[in-house]
């Protein structure tokens, strides 16, 4: 099996700025795979090119050996990659079972004549994607406000809430952008037995985290970006011993094992 | 007195009710594309003369009715694919659709009335003659009646639509906002081309209507609906989509009250003169602030 998502020396500039500088990565089936580097290194800016949100200077992207280059995010999405977002986005004024079941378009089993005449497929398909969001919000432990405006959710549950939007897609690679930050350390445990989960169903992940216990302890290969520019690659073990990580996280907490 | 005010409240439901048909169209365009379509006076007027069209050619009204409401909506995704598209991927500011638009109609008014011509004209159908129901004091014509059926029948599928479906889920999603919708892999541009038909579907069914309910129409009809379709969402609080209905209907309330106890010919000045007074006292309209995303 080759690899899910491959990067190879991907730039993107803006105004005449190097935000990423020949990035290259890939993600194998499976694996929980994590991108860390200081703040302003370019790890949101390089999800925003794999979703189709910035378009790159130069380089390749491929997604089950297909270009994803040029490709509108709505394309993209239905391939197979969903995501979340370091600022949430939310439909705040939308239930929770709404917004879990946005995410299931992708997936309408009915044509708008079924729709119109309200024929079995369409009530059946409807019922279905009522049940599996339900299960979903189960899933992230968000069922009992199913109906609640997701607007009115702690800031940790909004988040919980993105990531069960971003399975309801049915993806086969989600890309998390500070999946938990905000959270106590409870609700942490509770994400990363939620995302060694996803490995059980083959699902791929690709993670942005400044939390390193939470990083070291959950992801299978790691790349460090600073500057734009990728200044280490490996597992986590490899990565908490590189000595250029350590200097570009000087001033920083730097990284250790949980 | 008492059965005169009965009736005149059934007429103000019946007018109110195709206004806020006109409204719900107008606004679901705002809410979701963003933009004002200033065409869908045009495509309330097409739909009038869509249905005078298959009717003089004898077709029943059963077929001639909704293949016109077809064509209307057709005519609109028309719009939304060589005018407010070609913008969108223009990224053009957000006056140029409203001109745009207003172009448009000025060519379905020009066609009309070169087709049809100038003067008023009426549908071709008996049951304006025919006998009406009775309750009580209130005497029910039977196109009043098919005109309320229709129109909230219509509005109450709209809103199942929107809040119950998937398909309405997304709508909504695109409505609060476009680029997430996008990243979650809804065809936001289909659907902007569905909701185009859509509301051109709800524009025409409108403008049959109204030729129904008055037995007139005119090309120029088109321009003050819109003028009523405006001041209603704006009343009921810009892309609200229960604001729209009920602005609709408080104009047709309005309407027909003035008429009714003032004059017909202070009709509008009352109405518009109360939508003004209205918007003193709220000026984000009666259910502002909340938007399409709640329907």
């Amino acid at each position: 099996m080759p690899e899910l998502l491959h990067l190879s020396a991907v730039s993107l500039e803006f105004g005449g700025v190097r935000a990423l500088d020949e990035v290259s990565l890939s993600v194998q089936p499976g694996q929980i795979y994590g991108l860390i580097g200081p703040n302003g290194a370019g790890k949101t800016s390089l999800f925003n090119l794999i979703t189709g949100l910035y378009k790159p200077g130069q380089g390749q992207i491929r997604f089950k050996g297909d270009s994803l280059l040029g490709m509108p995010p709505q394309h993209i999405a239905q391939r197979g990659i969903a995501r979340t977002f370091q600022n949430i986005r939310l439909f705040a004024e939308m239930t929770l079972i709404d917004n879990v079941m946005v995410g299931m378009h992708t997936h309408l089993a009915y044509r708008f004549w079924d729709l119109l005449l309200r024929s079995r497929p369409f009530r059946r398909a409807e019922q279905q994607a009522r049940e599996q969001a339900q299960t979903l919000l189960e899933r992230v432990g968000l069922a009992p406000y199913a109906y609640a405006l997701a607007g009115t959710l702690s800031y940790g549950n909004q988040r919980k809430l993105e990531i069960a939007r971003a399975l309801a897609m049915q993806p086969q690679l989600l890309l998390f952008d500070e999946p938990v930050a905000g959270m106590n350390p409870t609700e942490k445990n509770d994400i990363q037995g939620l995302i060694r989960s996803l490995r059980v169903q083959h699902l791929s992940v690709l993670l942005i985290e400044h939390d390193m216990r939470f990083v070291m302890g959950l992801c299978d290969a790691l790349t460090v970006l600073d500057f734009g520019r990728v200044i280490a690659q490996g597992s986590p073990q490899e990565i908490q011993e590189n000595p250029a990580v350590i200097a570009a996280y000087l001033g920083e907490e730097a990284p250790h094992a949980g | 007195m008492l059965s005169m005010l009965a009736q005149q409240l059934v007429n103000a439901l019946s007018l109110g009710s195709i206004y806020a048909l006109f409204a719900l169209g107008f606004t679901l365009v705002f809410g979701i594309l963003g933009v004002i379509n200033l065409s869908h006076g045009g495509l309330f007027m097409l739909g009038a003369y869509a249905a005078l069209f298959f009717l003089e050619r004898h077709w029943p009204a059963w077929l001639a009715l909704p293949v016109a409401v077809l064509v209307t909506g057709i005519i609109g995704l028309l719009i939304d694919l060589l005018v407010l598209k070609q913008l969108r991927r223009q990224r053009a500011p957000h006056l140029m659709p409203m001109i745009a638009t207003i172009g448009a109609t000025i060519l379905m008014t020009s066609l009309a009335q070169g087709l049809f011509g100038a003067e008023s004209r009426h549908f071709p159908l008996s049951f304006f003659d025919n006998a009406s129901l009775t309750l009580g004091a209130v005497t029910l014509p039977y196109a009043q009646v098919a005109i309320m059926v229709i129109a909230f029948g219509t509005m109450i599928t709209m809103g199942w639509l929107l809040k119950k479906t998937r398909l309405g889920i997304a709508l909504r999603a695109i409505a609060e906002s476009p680029r997430a919708a996008a990243l979650l892999g809804i065809p936001v541009e289909r659907l902007f081309h569905l909701t185009s038909f859509l509301a051109a579907t709800l524009g025409g069914i409108a403008g049959i209507l109204i030729g129904l309910s008055f037995n007139a129409i005119s090309p120029f009809m088109g321009q003050p609906m819109l003028h009523k379709g405006i001041a209603a969402i704006i009343l009921g609080g810009l892309g609200d989509i229960r604001g729209a209905v009920l602005g609709g209907l408080f104009l047709g309330f309005a309407e027909v009250l003035a008429v009714t106890y003032l004059s017909s010919e202070y009709r509008d000045a009352f109405s518009f003169g109360l939508l003004f007074l209205v918007l003193l006292w709220r000026p984000q309209g009666l259910f502002g602030a909340t938007h399409l995303r709640s329907a």
